[in-house]
């Protein structure tokens, strides 16, 4: 197994993918990280590594996004809203593409786990039976998986445009 | 809006739900068989107009995503790894899985008496505690390369990192939350003779290191850090300030006594 070529191959999109699912950039390098240091352990027996890399990440995401609101609630304290690190210095054009970059990703963040799962697999390309297998439903409910959860989406950004 | 089959008396079946996902995922034969129906038909044009709107948003957002530089190249974390996977290599013990618990465990204790507040150390304590499950303990080798990890919030913007010894390598990045993280790797961190104690400081970390260790460290520094403060046995050797700091890529700092 090839390491360096798969983390060269599928790290940034396992980053991007769990950078959505929880917000927090450090959490996804994090889980990133322990995905690989995963697959080193237990190398997977079916070949479709990149379907199980993001299973995994999906795992792990789960968990380190009920860890870190957990913290939150322990502190007290309101949750990080840098979703995207701390990129160069901005313009107004691009401050309000990141405005709306926030707003969406804020607002996938709304939804329950399951909806953000399917959508983001979506994103990412996965095929409807990659995505049944991820949330554990059959390939034929995939599609009605992804209208539900793209209209609550749908919903929350227009109840969050209008307030 | 709902997402299931309905039946329209008059302009018969409005879009169902394999229907609308085929058309947001841009197919022109769905998009063509349906363009008729959305002229006369304003619930299911408004649910492809609104739904196509959101997708898009988030489209954008998703492919807009901020992706760090440094993801490019295998972290030292796993390089260590790999290394450590294809020399020696040895038996997992439960036991040996018990010490590290215990390790990260005590540091938590010191971390409170400093008034800090550790974070992330009962995560790495739950992973610890998980392969010290029977399904776990039976895995047949794994590499004694490990890591150690501690974070908390700090709310001073001058870091401190005091080391015992010159580590390795120290390597500094700018986070995005308001938490300092370090990293410890190395080919055998809890090793007695090479382990490194971590302590959390009001602003910052004292690492109890020796030469003998050889491991790698890695700062994620608060977002608000203005200043890296590194000492060696008490004493200022070097300082990174906040221009010289990326969120995007580590800067390699020097801790190295200057005669």
């Amino acid at each position: 197994m090839d390491i360096e070529r798969l983390y060269r191959d599928h790290a940034r999109a396992l980053y991007r993918y769990v950078v959505s699912f929880t917000g927090s950039p450090d959490v996804a390098e994090d889980v990133v990280q322990e995905t690989f240091i995963r697959l080193m352990e237990r190398e997977p027996e079916d070949t479709a590594i990149r379907g199980w890399l993001f299973q995994v990440a999906t795992n792990l995401s789960r968990d380190a996004h009920r860890r870190e609101v957990r913290h939150a609630r322990l502190l007290a304290k309101a949750p990080s809203d840098a979703t995207h690190g701390d990129g160069p210095a901005e313009t107004s054009a691009a401050a309000l593409a990141a405005d709306a970059r926030l707003f969406a990703t804020s607002a996938l963040r709304a939804l329950p786990e399951r909806d953000r799962t399917v959508l983001l697999m979506r994103e990412e390309g996965f095929s409807h039976a990659e995505i049944a297998r991820a949330v554990g439903t059959t390939e034929k409910s995939v599609g009605t998986f992804i209208a539900r959860a793209m209209t609550r989406l749908a919903t929350i950004l227009e109840e969050r445009k209008v307030t | 809006m709902s997402p299931s089959l309905v039946l329209h008396p008059d302009a018969g079946r409005h879009l169902n739900d394999d229907d609308l996902v085929s058309i947001l995922d841009g197919a022109s034969s769905t998009v063509a068989a349906w363009s008729d129906h959305f002229t006369s038909c304003v619930t299911c044009h408004t649910r492809v107009t609104t739904l196509s709107s959101a997708a898009n948003a988030l489209r954008v957002a998703y492919q807009e995503t901020h992706i760090p530089e440094h993801l490019a190249e295998l972290p030292p974390r796993l390089r260590v790894r790999k290394q450590g996977a294809s020399s020696a290599r040895s038996v997992w013990t439960a036991g040996r899985v018990t010490r590290r618990a215990t390790v990260i465990l005590a540091l938590a204790a010191v971390g409170t008496a400093a008034a800090a507040t550790i974070r992330r150390l009962a995560r790495d304590a739950g992973i610890s505690a998980r392969d010290a499950s029977p399904s776990a303990a039976s895995a047949p080798v794994i590499t004694r390369v490990d890591t150690a990890s501690i974070a908390f919030s700090v709310s001073s913007g001058v870091i401190t990192l005091d080391f015992a010894s010159v580590p390795a390598t120290l390597r500094a990045r700018l986070g995005s939350s308001d938490t300092l993280r370090l990293q410890v790797t190395s080919s055998d961190s809890l090793h007695p003779a090479t382990a490194a104690s971590l302590i959390a400081l009001p602003d910052g970390i004292r690492i109890v290191n020796t030469n003998a260790s050889g491991a790698a460290y890695d700062v994620v520094l608060p977002s608000a850090a203005q200043e890296l403060r590194i000492r060696l046995a008490g004493r200022q050797v070097s300082v990174l300030h906040r221009p010289g700091m990326s969120s995007d890529r580590n800067i390699i700092v020097p801790v190295e006594v200057v005669q």
